[in-house]
């Protein structure tokens, strides 16, 4: 059950795009994203399309994967898609009682519902093949003009990578509480919305404790090693940036230009 | 009372990802009634995960567990009243107290059970008695109190719920000596005075070797070895292999044996072993 959550789950490998420098993957995201938000035909959303399909292909993650992830986004497709579907104007191929289905509907809905897609799996294609902490030593590298500001980039991305970090640990310890609770007859399926919020009481209070209890054992261990924040820290893996980065953010380039030329040219 | 029974289970953790990982293969087994079973093993060789499949918080990937003859799945209700007749203790239930007072955490399994307040008085009562929890606690917090404090209060509110199976998951860890002995001491006088079934999972040889009537031993999620402390302990190469040990006893004895004292290969308890080694030396009385 809490198990199953794969949004944020990190697969290891050893290919090509598992090598790439997080810093390269982060920038292509932000670039098939604005490629995607740029798209808006057929053409130029197929071109965005066979670059994923090309990335996945290349990090051997199972395409079953990727859509067990949309799971939990379901809801947020079908939404759209209705929407769109239902309440576009244009030249009308199907009616029945109150609702009309348009040929302009029916072709955003299929695009909507492709960009969401591409959208998710490109994410998910990013933290199935990046470990969060490289996920976020390679955030804290992209931000680090931010420091100029005073923006705590170094704090943030110790922060998020604890979190992420915690993230499997408090989910197997909620796991373990609800059993426990359950093994002494606590019923959390059934009953009223008073009621079962009522019933997750048990684990909410032991989650707590615990995680309160642990945020103090991990402050005591980095104080043990002297951690003291950002300043003068060096690191043991540096960043670097090899020419399949350079050839990978060239060819994102080559992909977002070609959909700006595509839409230019209304294809 | 009824007993368990075990037919060819299996269980698989996250099937169909790259974690999947075969945690009981093919396990049959019989728990009649009664008895004071410990169970064995290496981290990782089945043995959580076999003790919640007694009382149905997993369900098997194959296979069935019957309790009284009955598959424990057969519906929801069904599955739901055998939580209150297997009791489950976890690994360090001192972290899954969460009500405000002693006495209410207790209380939470009967209360569960929708059982009349009278009843549950009685029960929280006799359970802290048999695991050890001095009545002046009741109205602390169990927040506030000492580890070992906390586990007997875990304890007292899974036996609170009078179950015909107590299954306690590694029950002695990280506790002192002396809190340890006093523990399976109490853990022993609620067997015999309930008659009810006792499920130990432990690492500690000495004490399955002192406290149990049979021994099952889990190597790669199936039932390596089944007996008496006796059959069990006579077997040292295989348990080393598992990666076990045999108890101090047992080992000193068969060291003794290397180095020619002639000893009978039964020898698992001090007791037993002092015994036999004192009556060797001429029948001195201690």
């Amino acid at each position: 059950m809490l198990k199953d959550i794969t949004l944020g789950q990190y697969f290891p490998g050893d290919t090509l795009v598992h090598r790439l420098d997080p810093r390269t993957k982060l920038i292509s995201v932000v670039l098939d994203f604005i490629a995607l938000f740029t798209a808006n035909n057929w053409l130029s959303t197929a071109v965005v399309a066979l670059t994923l399909i090309l990335a996945v292909a290349l990090s051997r993650i199972k395409p079953r994967a990727l859509l067990k992830g949309m799971k939990p986004l379901m809801f947020i497709v079908v939404f759209t898609a209705v929407l769109n579907l239902f309440y576009t104007e244009g030249h009308v191929i199907a009616q029945f009682w109150i609702f009309r289905i348009t040929s302009e509907g029916l072709r955003r809905t299929i695009l909507m519902v492709l960009r969401i897609f591409l959208l998710v799996s490109c994410t998910f294609l990013l933290t199935y093949t990046t470990s969060p902490l490289q996920l976020t030593d390679g955030l804290e590298q992209l931000l680090r003009p931010l420091k100029k500001l005073r923006f705590p980039v170094h704090e943030l991305a110790m922060m998020m990578s604890i979190a992420l970090r915690f993230i499997p640990t408090l989910i197997e310890e909620t796991d373990k509480i609800m059993s426990a609770q359950k093994a002494r007859g606590a019923d959390f399926e059934t009953g009223g919305l008073m009621r079962r919020a009522r019933a997750l009481l048990p684990v909410l209070v032991p989650l707590f404790v615990s995680a309160l209890r642990r945020a103090d054992e991990l402050a005591t261990a980095m104080e043990c090693r002297c951690y003291h924040g950002g300043e003068g820290r060096t690191r043991m893996k540096t960043l670097q940036m090899h020419t399949a980065d350079h050839l990978t953010l060239l060819f994102w380039i080559g992909v977002l230009c070609c959909v700006i030329v595509l839409k230019r040219f209304g294809l | 009372m009824p007993d368990i029974r075990l037919e060819s289970l299996r269980y698989v953790y996250s099937r169909g990802t790259p974690f999947e990982k075969v945690a009981l293969n093919d396990v049959t087994l019989d728990i009649p009634a009664g008895q004071y079973v410990a169970l064995l093993g290496h981290t990782g060789s089945g043995k959580s995960t076999l003790i919640q499949q007694l009382n149905g918080l997993l369900t098997p990937t194959a296979g069935r567990v019957l309790y009284d003859g009955e598959d424990i799945h057969r519906s929801k209700e069904a599955l739901r009243d055998i939580r209150f007749r297997v009791g489950l203790v976890f690994q360090y239930p001192e972290y899954q107290l969460f009500e405000e007072t002693v006495y209410k955490d207790i209380a939470f399994g009967p209360g569960n059970m929708r059982l009349p307040a009278a009843e549950i008085e009685e029960r929280v009562r006799k359970s802290a008695h048999f695991a050890g929890v001095d009545e002046s606690l009741f109205d602390a917090s169990p927040l506030e109190l000492s580890g070992g404090q906390k586990r007997r209060i875990a304890i007292a509110g899974v036996m609170a719920m009078k179950p015909d199976v107590l299954v306690l998951d590694e029950p002695i860890a990280g506790l002192d000596p002396a809190g340890c002995r006093s523990l399976l001491e109490n853990i022993k006088r609620y067997h015999r005075s309930t008659g009810c079934t006792i499920v130990l999972v432990t690492h500690e040889m000495n004490v399955a070797a002192t406290e149990a009537e049979r021994l099952l031993v889990m190597r790669a999620g199936q039932i390596a070895l089944d007996g008496t402390p006796q059959e069990v302990f006579s077997r040292p190469e295989e348990l080393r292999s598992m990666g076990l040990d045999i108890p101090g006893a047992a080992a000193l004895a068969q060291a003794l044996r290397q180095r020619g004292v002639s000893l009978p290969e039964s020898i698992y308890s001090p007791k037993y072993l002092a015994k036999t080694l004192l009556s060797r030396m001429g029948g001195v009385s201690c």
